[in-house]
C-alpha cells in the first residue's frame, strides 16, 4: 500500500512538474521570441522612417543622381547600426554583415514588413525588411533590412531550459523524498495496529494499540481497542467458565469415587479376608452408610443440575413458607441443640415454593452446622429479602468467593462429619439465579454468617 | 527384623479404616492421619516408618506438599488418590514417589504394591510369624517352636505365599502363576497336594482353610 501511494504520488508530482515546466518553458520561449521579433520590427520601422525623413529633408530637386545617392547613403548611416542593410535598385548601398537579406526574402508589396528567421552559417538570424519609396528618388526600388543575430536569444532559451530541468528534477526528488517520509509517517500507526492485532491473536489479550492521532487512523485505533477489550473480556469469561466446569467435574469425580472406594474395599475385604463376626458387621455397616451417602449425593447433584431457568412462578405466602422451613429443619436443629427464630415482615413473594423451601432449608441447615449447641439461628423475611443468619464459626475471607462453588468445603472433615457434601450453597445460588434474585453472603470468622436472597423489585 | 510400620494419610475415614484393617490382617503396623499438617508435625518426633500411603487431596497440607517431608525422613511414598489425570500422576512419580494408585483399587493390588516397594527399598520384613511358626523368606527356613521344619522348595513357596497374605484368601491360580510360572499347564491339584503336605508337616488342622472354588487362607484366630 505504501509503495502504491508513493508510486502514484511521485508519478503525479513528476508529471505535474514536467508539464508545468514544459508549458512554462514554451510560453517563455514564445514570449521572448515575440518580443525579439517586435523589437526588430520596431527597429526596422523606426530606421526606415527616420532615414526617409532625413532623406527628404536634405535632398532637393536640383541635386544630381550621384549627389542624391551620396546623401541617401549618408542619411542611412546616421540611423543604421551593424544590423542595417540598404538596397537601392538591387545594389547594396549599406551593409555590415556578410549576409545578403535579399537572398532570404522577397519584398513584393510596398511598405509591407516581412520577417525571416533561420539558421545561417551556424547562427540564428532574424531578418526584417520592407520595400519603400523614397521621396528623393521616387523611381528607385528601395529596400531597408535589419539583420539581427539572435543566437544569443536561443542560447538564453537553452540555458533557461536546462535551468528548468534542473529545478524540476530537484523539485521532483525533494517531493519524492517528502512523499516517502510523509507516507511512512502516516503508515506507521497502521503498522502499530497491525502489530497489536497480531499480538492479540497470539494470545496477549491485554495489548492495546498506542495510536493517538485525531484522524481516521486514530478513530480506527479507538474502535480496535474497544474490540480488543471486548475480546479480552469474553476470553476471561470463557476461561473462568471453563475453570469452574473443570473444578466441578473434578469435584464430582472425587466425591463419587471416595464412597465407592470405601464400598468396594469393604466388599473385597469381606469376601477375601478372615474377619471376626464383629468386624464383618462393621464392614457391612460401613457399606450401608457409604451407599446411603452416595444416594444423598446423587439426589443433591440431581437437584443442582436440573433446576432449569424457567421455573413456575406463583404467588407464595411467606409466613407459610417459613413455617414449612421450620417443620423440615426441626429434627436436625433439635439434634444439634440449636434453636430457630423466625421474623416475618413480608406477606407474599413471587417464586417457586418448593425451590425456595429447599434453599432456605439448606441455609438453615448450614447455619445450624456452623453454630455451637445453645446458639440461635435467625430466619427473616422483609422487603424483598429472605435472610438466614447465625453466630457460629463464620467463613474466612479467602474462602468467601469460593463457598458457592460445588463441592467446596471450608473445613472438609468437619463438614463431612456433619453430613455435608459442599453442595448446599451451590444449590441455593442456582435457585436464587433461577428466580432472578441475588445471593449475598456476609461473614466474619468466629462471629457468624448471614446469607441473603434479594429478589428483584 | 522388625514389623513394617506404614503411615496412612487419608482424610476419608471410610477408606482409611478399611485399608488399615487389611494392613493389620497381613501383619503390618500402621498409623492414620486425616490432616496433612498433623501428619507432618508427628513426623518431626516419630519418623520410623517403612512406607507412607498418601492421599493427594488432603486438608492442612496436600499429598504433594507432604512429599518433601517424607523425603527428608527417607520414607518411600505410594500415592493413593482419586485424581486420575496424567498430570498429577506424572508429577507424583516425577517428584519421587515409588508408586501411584488410583481409587478405586482392589485390596490385593495395594498389598502387592506395598510389598514390592518395601522389597525394593530393602525394608521388607522377610520374617513372617504365625502362632509359633517362623518363616524366613530370605534364608528360606521354616521353624516351628524353634525346630526346623523341612519343606520342599515348592512347599516352602506355597506356604510363604500363604503366610505373607495371612488372613487373606490366596487363589490357586495365583499360586500356580507365581510359583510354577504362567506357562505351566499342569493341574490345579498340584497346589492342593502341596497344601496337604504343608498341613501335615506343620501339624495344622484348620489353620489353613480351604475356600471352595477359590483357594486357601491361613487364618489367625483370636487376634
Amino acid at each position: 500500500m505504501k509503495r502504491k501511494i508513493v508510486l502514484i504520488c511521485s508519478t503525479v508530482l513528476i508529471v505535474t512538474v514536467t508539464v508545468c515546466c514544459s508549458v512554462l518553458l514554451n510560453q517563455t520561449k514564445t514570449a521572448i521570441l515575440a518580443l525579439t521579433y517586435r523589437q526588430a520590427a520596431e527597429k526596422q520601422a523606426s530606421l526606415r522612417t527616420s532615414f526617409a525623413e532625413m532623406c527628404d529633408y536634405y535632398t532637393t530637386e536640383g541635386d544630381s543622381q550621384a549627389v542624391k545617392r551620396s546623401l541617401i547613403h549618408y542619411c542611412f548611416t546616421r540611423f543604421a547600426d551593424s544590423s542595417a542593410v540598404l538596397i537601392l535598385d538591387g545594389e547594396t548601398v549599406y551593409s555590415v554583415s556578410q549576409i545578403k537579406p535579399e537572398e532570404y526574402m522577397e519584398l513584393d508589396v510596398l511598405n509591407s514588413q516581412k520577417q525571416f528567421t533561420g539558421k545561417i552559417r551556424d547562427k540564428q538570424y532574424l531578418i526584417v525588411g520592407s520595400q519603400m519609396r523614397l521621396g528623393a528618388l521616387p523611381g528607385a526600388n528601395c529596400s531597408v533590412y535589419v539583420v539581427e543575430d539572435i543566437t544569443y536569444v536561443y542560447q538564453n532559451m537553452h540555458r533557461m531550459m536546462w535551468q528548468f530541468l534542473w529545478i524540476s528534477s530537484m523539485c521532483s526528488i525533494f517531493g519524492l523524498g517528502a512523499i516517502m517520509v510523509l507516507v511512512k509517517r502516516s503508515m506507521r500507526p497502521l503498522g502499530k495496529l497491525q502489530k497489536a492485532a497480531s499480538d492479540i491473536a497470539d494470545g496477549n489479550y491485554r495489548h492495546r494499540a498506542d495510536v493517538n492521532s485525531r484522524d481516521e487512523v486514530g478513530a480506527l485505533a479507538v474502535s480496535f481497542n474497544r474490540m480488543a477489550q471486548s475480546v479480552q473480556d469474553r476470553v476471561e469469561e470463557l476461561t473462568e467458565t471453563a475453570r469452574r466446569q473443570q473444578l466441578f467435574i473434578g469435584g464430582v469425580t472425587h466425591e463419587f469415587k471416595t464412597p465407592l472406594t470405601a464400598i468396594l474395599l469393604s466388599a473385597d475385604t469381606l469376601q477375601n479376608t478372615y474377619m471376626t463376626e464383629e468386624e464383618q458387621m462393621d464392614a457391612l455397616a460401613r457399606i450401608e452408610a457409604q451407599g446411603k451417602w452416595l444416594e444423598r449425593l446423587v439426589q443433591k447433584m440431581w437437584k443442582l443440575l436440573t433446576i432449569n431457568r424457567d421455573i413456575s412462578l406463583q404467588t407464595i405466602s411467606v409466613p407459610e413458607l417459613l413455617r414449612r422451613v421450620r417443620e423440615s429443619t426441626s429434627e436436625t436443629l433439635r439434634s444439634r441443640d440449636v434453636s430457630l427464630e423466625i421474623h416475618c415482615d413480608l406477606q407474599s413473594l413471587q417464586g417457586d415454593p418448593d425451590l425456595l423451601q429447599s434453599a432456605l432449608v439448606n441455609l438453615v441447615d448450614n447455619a445450624s452446622k456452623a453454630s455451637s449447641p445453645g446458639q440461635v439461628v435467625q430466619l427473616r423475611a422483609f422487603d424483598n429479602v429472605l435472610e438466614v443468619s447465625d453466630n457460629g464459626i463464620g467463613i474466612p475471607r479467602e474462602s468467601l468467593e469460593h463457598v458457592t462453588d460445588a463441592f467446596y468445603m471450608v473445613d472438609k472433615s468437619r463438614s463431612k462429619k456433619l453430613g455435608g457434601a459442599g453442595l448446599g450453597l451451590a444449590l441455593v445460588k442456582e435457585i436464587a439465579a433461577a428466580h432472578g434474585a441475588d445471593m449475598e453472603i456476609e461473614s466474619e470468622l468466629g462471629h457468624g454468617t448471614t446469607v441473603r436472597i434479594r429478589f428483584a423489585q | 527384623m522388625a514389623v513394617n510400620r506404614i503411615l496412612i494419610v487419608e482424610d476419608d475415614p471410610g477408606i482409611a479404616e478399611v485399608v488399615a484393617l487389611n494392613l493389620r490382617y497381613v501383619g503390618y503396623e500402621y498409623m492414620i492421619f486425616d490432616d496433612g499438617k498433623d501428619a507432618a508435625e508427628h513426623l518431626a518426633q516419630d519418623h520410623s516408618f517403612d512406607l507412607a500411603l498418601l492421599d493427594i487431596m488432603l486438608p492442612g497440607m496436600d499429598g504433594f506438599a507432604l512429599f518433601s517431608c517424607m523425603e527428608k525422613y527417607n520414607i518411600p511414598v505410594i500415592y493413593m488418590t482419586a485424581k486420575t489425570d496424567s498430570e498429577s500422576e506424572i508429577r507424583g512419580l516425577r517428584d519421587g514417589a515409588e508408586d501411584y494408585i488410583v481409587k478405586p483399587f482392589e485390596v490385593v493390588t495395594l498389598l502387592v504394591r506395598i510389598e514390592k516397594v518395601l522389597a525394593r527399598t530393602g525394608r521388607l520384613n522377610q520374617v513372617y510369624r504365625f502362632q509359633d511358626i517362623t518363616l524366613d523368606a530370605q534364608n528360606r527356613t521354616v521353624t516351628k517352636a524353634g525346630t526346623d521344619v523341612n519343606l520342599t522348595p515348592l512347599e516352602f513357596d506355597v506356604f510363604c505365599a500363604l503366610i505373607k497374605n495371612k488372613n487373606r484368601t490366596v487363589s490357586r491360580d495365583r499360586l500356580l502363576n507365581e510359583i510354577w510360572g504362567e506357562d505351566y499347564f499342569g493341574d490345579l491339584r498340584t497346589v492342593d497336594v502341596r497344601v496337604a503336605n504343608i498341613r501335615k508337616k506343620l501339624g495344622f488342622t484348620d489353620e489353613i482353610r480351604t475356600i471352595s472354588k477359590t483357594g486357601y487362607r491361613l487364618e489367625e484366630r483370636g487376634k
